[in-house]
């Protein structure tokens, strides 16, 4: 599906291209490197970037921990991350940046996440102003690592891949390794990411749920989708999972002060399986929720601690 | 010349006037009178053109309507709806509506329809206000700017519903000086009123429906001593002479409970 | 002479309609001067003629605030004269593009295409614009079976709507990740306006455009009501149908740059009426001056009043357009206005 996806956006982009809409990033013919991005366009970035602009926290982390400097940060790299970004400005909010302030930036590169809708009017603009761009995605350790070999590659810094992308690697499959499949087959676990306004439960296209695909768990989410459209309490009681897992969005008290409205002040809730053996966890924001990068190992070892006990 | 030849009409396939056959002619004013619901503006609206007979011929200047477009339409019979908007604009401006079947794109008037204008508000005596919007104006002075829109259209026929409806007696008497001037002109004056006493003096001929049907066509002083009046409009017509002119002039009272029908 | 016979003469609405023309030229001007980033006019001035695509400057100019400039000028002054036509043909001074389905339509559409082609970066406008005229199409459909009356017309419009809007709401129970796509549709607004959006929209918007203005007379006729236009010779369905097809491509291409600005398309024609009156061969071109000028004014203030954070444009127009609104409504004499209905008389 993802593929079939990315291919309809190259073409998308290439009949654009044809229409006049002005060339594909264009180097001027000095040295670059060029990959695929999560778009799935191959993209050519000069190669020891000097003003680069990361318009999602989270890539503006990685773009940091590949040794990278920031030119242009959003907010939130700011204000959630707290990203020692220097002396980089802010060019607007992760969902709408502002494309005047990043133009003026005159960047060399600018990062962009593929799951931002804002970060494709961003794309139209740059592409038509001839600035190098790319879509990044991390739902998974792999893009992670996919990520980070592309701004090692352009930074130049090997042995900074080796320090975050090998060793996280190597942290993760040491986790990997102790998990017994035989056991994770037996944990039915449900996902759910609570707001202030509501709950719902995740299946697919979450670093929690591909993590609990590897460790061998049953998501009940996957297996019954019903559960994604509308998630009562009714359900999760005749599910009765083994455990809750539960990622904060937003406003963290708020979150907590509507399940304790909806679940936990129903008597029906502490006779669930998962809450009478005390394994209704809330997840940590910083490993789940923005994506882990350098610490994915400690979003494995994490979670592996709160299945297997 | 305006003529009905066999009409039935009514909505949705349910005749409300039946097999009318009559021929209003030039220089004469037709009064059509009859109870509330008899069918009166259902026949206007059918001689209009804007309601398709059942079946029947209307005939405008020896024409049948039912060909022609509507602009040709217009033309031949021009008509003033009971029901209307009062548009914000100029009673010039409104007038000129009346050359619209006469317009083609993109539509500017020239100095032949201008003129056409300035004498139809001349005639109608509406000059004075033909540059004032029409909200500001009075409801005799609309009236009499609606009824130089009608001359400016120079059909041969014009239908009226109702004009003196709604306006105080002094007005009422205006427009019915008004009409005797579309008279004059020579057009084919075809009315609908309720007010009985002013159609038998306005009227040269007066159509009585009754129950969607004509049952009696004449002139005034005929209808009043035909007898048909208490039967077919609940009241009674009596004779008095105006002690000034002479002229033989009526006046009606309520029949009494059970002589109706 | 008992009425003011001036307040409306030529001249004075020459006069206005220049203004209005003015002040759009201003503001435009000022949307290309004004942004985010502070750059002297003399810079941009030399930037423009220097046609260097790497200047930084040239960039801002000609990638952002140009098609921002456009595509608010476009949106606005479609919408505005949207609403112009439709409060035209339906009497009705409550009249703007929603009324005849198309912002429920438009939404509906636009998250279609975003669900349908996830991936493309036009979906959501295309799907905006044939949300438009088909909420236009299935409202004159129904309503042509009882002749197309004015009412018929409104209340099949607000039926079509609420059908819309379920069908909507179903999408996004079902798709909750489709609620963002959602919000920003119904918000709208020029963060991602490019050229292309504009070129591609600017067919339809010229043909409403030309095409209204043609039939503007026709209009006025209309406002005479429809027995009294039918009268002289008005085919009163055939222009009410051509009227709200012309409004749908006008809505539609402003939704599909801008998505849901509605409150443009009622405010606008009525402004523009106090100042110039209701004749639509001024009242057309005068909606557009207005309602351009309008958006572009509230797009710049929303890109730079808290920048580098963008305010939504829709809000803007809210705080800066409905002062102004109520202005002109309470300053002037409590003047009878509008197509009142006057039975009989």
């Amino acid at each position: 599906m993802r593929r079939i996806v990315a291919w309809t956006l190259c073409l998308t982009l290439l009949l654009l291209t044809a229409a006049g809409c002005g060339g594909p990033a264009d180097t001027g013919g000095t040295e670059g490197i060029a990959f695929t991005d999560a778009a799935g366009r191959t993209v050519t970035a000069p190669s020891h970037p000097q003003c680069v602009a990361a318009l999602s926290a989270s890539f503006a982390q990685v773009w940091l921990l590949a040794g990278g400097t920031l030119a242009g940060v959003t907010q939130d790299a700011v204000e959630e991350l707290q990203l020692p970004v220097g002396d980089a400005q802010i060019v607007g909010s992760v969902k709408t940046p502002d494309s005047e302030r990043i133009l003026a930036l005159d960047p060399d590169f600018v990062i962009l996440s593929a799951d931002i809708a804002g970060h494709r009017d961003i794309a139209r603009v740059l592409e038509s102003g001839g600035i190098p761009h790319a879509f990044f995605k991390e739902e998974s350790l792999s893009d992670y690592l996919q990520t980070l070999r592309i701004f090692t590659d352009l930074t130049g810094r090997d042995d900074l891949y080796a320090e975050n992308g090998t060793a996280v690697a190597a942290q993760v499959s040491a986790v990997l390794d102790r998990v017994d499949p035989a056991v994770g087959g037996e944990i039915r676990v449900l996902f759910v990411r609570a707001r202030s306004q509501g709950v719902s439960a995740k299946a697919r296209d979450h670093m929690v749920c591909t993590i609990l695909e590897e460790f061998g768990c049953v998501n009940i989410a996957a297996r019954e989708e019903s559960l994604l459209e509308n998630l009562s309490l009714e359900q999760i009681i005749a599910q009765d999972p083994d455990v809750i897992l539960v990622s904060v969005m937003g406003d963290e008290a708020a979150a907590r002060a509507y399940l304790q409205a909806e679940w936990e002040s129903n008597p029906a809730f502490s006779g669930l399986t998962a809450v009478r053996e005390g394994r209704y966890f809330f997840l940590p924001k910083r490993l789940y929720h923005y994506k882990p990068n350098a610490a994915w190992g400690e979003a494995y070892e994490t979670l592996y601690e709160m299945l297997f006990p | 010349m305006l003529e009905f030849d066999a009409v039935c009409a009514g909505y949705a396939g349910m005749p409300v006037v039946r097999d009318v056959t009559l021929t209003c002619m030039p220089g004469t004013v037709t009064g059509i009178i009859g109870k509330n619901g008899c069918g009166k503006s259902t026949l206007l609206r059918t001689a209009s053109g804007q309601l398709r007979p059942l079946s029947g011929r209307i005939l405008a200047e020896g024409e049948p309507i039912a060909g022609l477009s509507p602009r040709i339409l217009a033309r031949r019979i021009a008509l003033l709806p009971q029901v209307r908007n009062v548009p914000v604009i100029t009673a010039g401006a409104l007038v000129m509506h009346g050359r619209f079947p006469y317009l083609s794109f993109p539509r500017i008037p020239t100095d032949r329809d201008r003129q056409i204008v300035r004498d139809a508000l001349r005639t109608m005596g509406a000059e004075a206000f033909s540059d004032t919007e029409l909200p500001r104006l009075s409801g005799g002075e609309r009236q009499r700017v609606y009824l130089a829109m009608l001359l400016a259209q120079q059909s041969p026929v014009l239908l009226l519903d109702e004009p003196a409806t709604y306006l105080d007696l002094a007005h009422q008497f205006e427009v019915l000086d008004l009409l005797k001037t579309l008279r004059q002109a020579g057009k084919t004056v075809v009315v609908v009123m309720h007010d009985l006493a002013h159609a038998v003096s306005l009227c040269d001929r007066l159509v009585l429906l009754h129950e969607g049907a004509v049952v009696f066509t004449g002139s005034g002083e005929e209808l009043c001593e035909s007898g048909l009046l208490p039967a077919a409009m609940g009241v009674e017509p009596h004779r008095a002479r105006d002690a000034r002119s002479g002229q033989p002039v009526y006046y009606f009272t309520p029949c009494a409970r059970g002589a109706e029908q | 002479m008992k009425h003011c016979t001036r307040c409306c003469s030529r001249k004075r609405i020459a006069l206005r309609l220049g203004i209005l023309t003015g002040a759009l030229i201003a503001v435009c001007g000022a949307g290309l001067l004004i942004g985010s980033v502070g750059i002297s006019p003399a810079d941009l001035f030399r930037a423009l003629f220097s046609a260097d695509r790497s200047d930084p400057v040239y960039r801002i100019l000609v990638y952002v605030r140009l098609p921002r400039v456009l595509c608010a000028t476009l949106a606005g002054g479609a919408l505005a004269c949207a609403g112009a036509l439709l409060q035209s043909l339906l009497a009705n001074q409550l009249a703007s593009p929603g009324i005849v389905g198309v912002n429920a339509g438009s939404g509906l559409f636009s998250l279609l295409g975003v669900m349908l082609f996830p991936a493309s970066v036009v979906g959501a406008s295309v799907g905006a614009f044939c949300g438009a005229l088909l909420a236009v199409l299935a409202v004159f459909a129904l309503s042509a079976r009882r002749g197309a009356a004015r009412s018929t017309v409104i209340l099949t419009g607000v039926a079509v709507s609420s059908l819309f809007t379920a069908l909507l709401d179903t999408i996004v129970v079902l798709r909750p990740d489709l609620q963002l796509d959602r919000l920003a549709f119904s918000i709208g607004g020029f963060s991602g306006a490019d050229m292309q959006g504009f070129l591609g929209a600017l067919p339809f918007f010229v043909v409403g455009i030309v095409g209204s203005m043609l039939l503007s007379y026709d209009f006025n006729v209309l406002a005479l009501g429809d027995e009294m236009a039918a009268g002289v010779g008005l085919r009163v369905r055939r222009l009410r149908f051509f009227g709200l097809l012309l409004a749908a491509l006008l809505a539609g291409s402003a939704v599909s740059i801008a998505g849901l600005l509605g409150f443009v398309g009622l405010i606008a024609p009525h402004a523009v009426a106090r100042l110039i009156g209701r004749d639509m061969r001024v009242l057309l071109p005068g909606a557009f001056l207005f309602g351009a000028a309008l958006t572009v004014l509230c797009d710049m203030v929303a890109r730079t009043a808290f920048s580098p954070y963008e305010i939504p444009v829709g809000i803007v127009l809210s705080y800066i357009g409905v002062p102004f609104f109520l202005v002109l409504l309470y300053r002037g004499k409590s003047r009878k206005r509008g197509g009142a209905s006057d039975a009989g008389v």
